[in-house]
């Protein structure tokens, strides 16, 4: 008790820090040492400072980090489904000419005489793109990449519009192999009585899946064509279903009885068939 | 029911560090400071080249913005100014009063009843002023674009210099930003800036956008 008194009295009734002014300056004067460029190799503790100088050096950013888009023109095979994920809506598809014998132009497409001499590419507003990699995780071929490029400030809201070919990856960097993966797990179904066997959904079908065959009902004595679908080919873009005139398309999912077809898609490029992935031991389990 | 004519509006009487009332000071300004230097050999020094060189470098290495967040780019914009990102080195540091300050550092979604309000953090800036439109809900309203109660844009409230685009803002890009407005305010000169597609657009003057009360949802005259 006394020698609590006796401290209350000298300090006026505040405990003070030996050193008084400079022991809280010291830390300061310490860090200033330790991450000074010259002076921390001498001061014990040095090392380099903290704050990095951004226009005169850069982190490398990870690889996953989304900055600006860059879409491979080989793999993209513009089947929209890009533009029906965004929840912003702000991904737009242009019409490109290009020549007839461009290894852009898609064979199935190319069907039509409209088709042979232009291909469909997308096109982002990235004044509103939320940068959520939506476009890219549902992407069937993979065409979607996020470059680490995250200077896009600009002076005006019009030059935040990129066309297409703004947003192409230079060929030299695509190895132009495509895999195509189903990653909505929607088919299309047909209603037979409403379809007129107009053949615009194998015409439009990006990945040649729907072949055209005879239907049961009869037309002026003839049998309507129906479309049959590849459902293992299908990647579930949903343009048969937009572009038919009489609306008897629509999706579902369809359960599968076997794993044929189905791709592990955990590397990309590295699309593996999924019965190599499940082991033996769940397969017999199954079969029992 | 005394009659609305009898009210006398009382002048203000506050006086200032001169002991003059704050509208006389703005005369006495014009005519002991401005006008002196307006005349003859003042106003050829102004206008060479040298002075205004050196106004613009003291202009475009202290752009100092406002310390406002509306919503969630507000973290990348307190992120900028840590000793990381120290963005202080480019001459910008945070201030809270809208008069000490010359860029209006938009961050978020402007909603219809904030919109006056930015306006009037706007108009109580002193010149030069200019205005950063920081991540997308700012430039277009981004994933609210649907909302009635968010404007489209802020070049629809306020002339908006640099837009920059991402969600959130990476710091560094905030910072790429001001060095962008910077560059803006070098080219005051010439008139012109390039944009990155190579595109030639004015220095002196930021975007305007007006639909016509068409996207900023006007409440019409009918209604008030």
């Amino acid at each position: 008790m006394r020698s609590q008194k006796k401290d209350a009295s000298r300090s006026g009734g505040k405990r003070r820090p030996r050193g008084g002014l400079f022991r809280p300056l010291s830390v300061t004067l310490k860090q200033a040492m330790q991450t000074t460029p010259v002076l921390n190799r001498i001061f014990p503790g040095g090392r380099k400072p903290v704050t990095y100088l951004y226009p005169y050096e850069r982190i490398e950013s990870y690889r996953s980090y989304r900055g600006q888009h860059s879409i491979d023109w080989f793999k993209c095979i513009g089947c929209e489904l890009c533009a029906k994920v965004c929840p912003n809506e702000c991904i737009y598809f242009e019409f490109v000419k290009v020549e007839k014998d461009s290894p852009y132009v898609l064979p199935p497409r190319a069907k039509a005489d409209v088709m042979k001499s232009q291909i469909r590419r997308p096109a982002v507003d990235v004044g509103h793109c939320l940068f959520c990699g939506n476009c890219s995780e549902y992407c069937p071929t993979d065409a979607w990449m996020f470059i680490q490029d995250f200077e896009l400030a600009d002076y005006t809201r019009e030059d935040l519009f990129y066309h297409a070919q703004e947003l192409q990856k230079p060929d030299e960097l695509s190895d132009k192999k495509q895999a195509l993966i189903n990653r909505q797990g929607d088919e299309p179904i047909l209603d037979v009585d409403v379809c007129i066997g107009c053949f615009r959904c194998e015409r439009e079908c990006p990945t040649t899946c729907i072949s055209m065959v005879p239907g049961p009902n009869l037309r002026k004595g003839k049998p309507v064509m129906i479309p049959q679908f590849n459902y293992p080919v299908c990647i579930g873009c949903q343009q048969c279903v937009d572009v038919c005139p009489v609306s008897c398309l629509h999706m579902q999912e369809i359960g599968y009885e076997s794993m044929e077809g189905f791709y592990n898609i955990n590397f990309p490029g590295e699309a593996k068939p999924l019965e190599e992935w499940v082991p033996r031991k769940s397969a017999k389990y199954h079969g029992e | 029911m005394a009659g609305s004519d009898q009210i006398q509006v009382q002048e203000p009487k506050g006086t200032n560090v001169a002991g003059l009332d704050s509208g006389r000071f703005v005369e006495w300004v014009a005519s002991s400071i401005e006008k002196p230097l307006k005349r003859g050999v003042g106003r050829r020094l102004i206008q060479s080249g040298l002075v205004q060189n050196f106004l613009n470098w003291a202009k475009r290495n202290s752009t100092w913005p406002l310390h406002w967040g509306i919503m969630c780019c507000a973290i990348e914009m307190a992120a900028t100014s840590d000793p990381r990102f120290d963005v202080e080195r480019l001459g910008v540091i945070y201030r809270s009063s809208p008069r000490q300050v010359d860029v209006l550092l938009l961050n978020g979604p402007i909603s219809v009843k904030l919109r006056p309000s930015v306006r009037r953090l706007y108009e109580q800036m002193p010149d030069p002023k200019w205005v950063i439109a920081m991540g997308e809900c700012t430039i277009c309203g981004g994933p609210y674009y649907d909302s009635y109660a968010v404007i489209k844009g802020c070049y629809t409230v306020v002339p908006t210099d640099v837009f920059i685009p991402g969600c959130p803002v990476r710091p560094e890009a905030l910072m790429n930003g001001f060095l962008k407005l910077s560059a803006k305010i070098k080219a005051e000169k010439a008139g012109f800036v390039t944009t990155r597609k190579g595109r030639k657009v004015s220095s002196l003057e930021g975007q305007t956008a007006d639909f016509a009360g068409k996207y900023t949802h006007e409440v019409p005259e009918e209604r008030r």
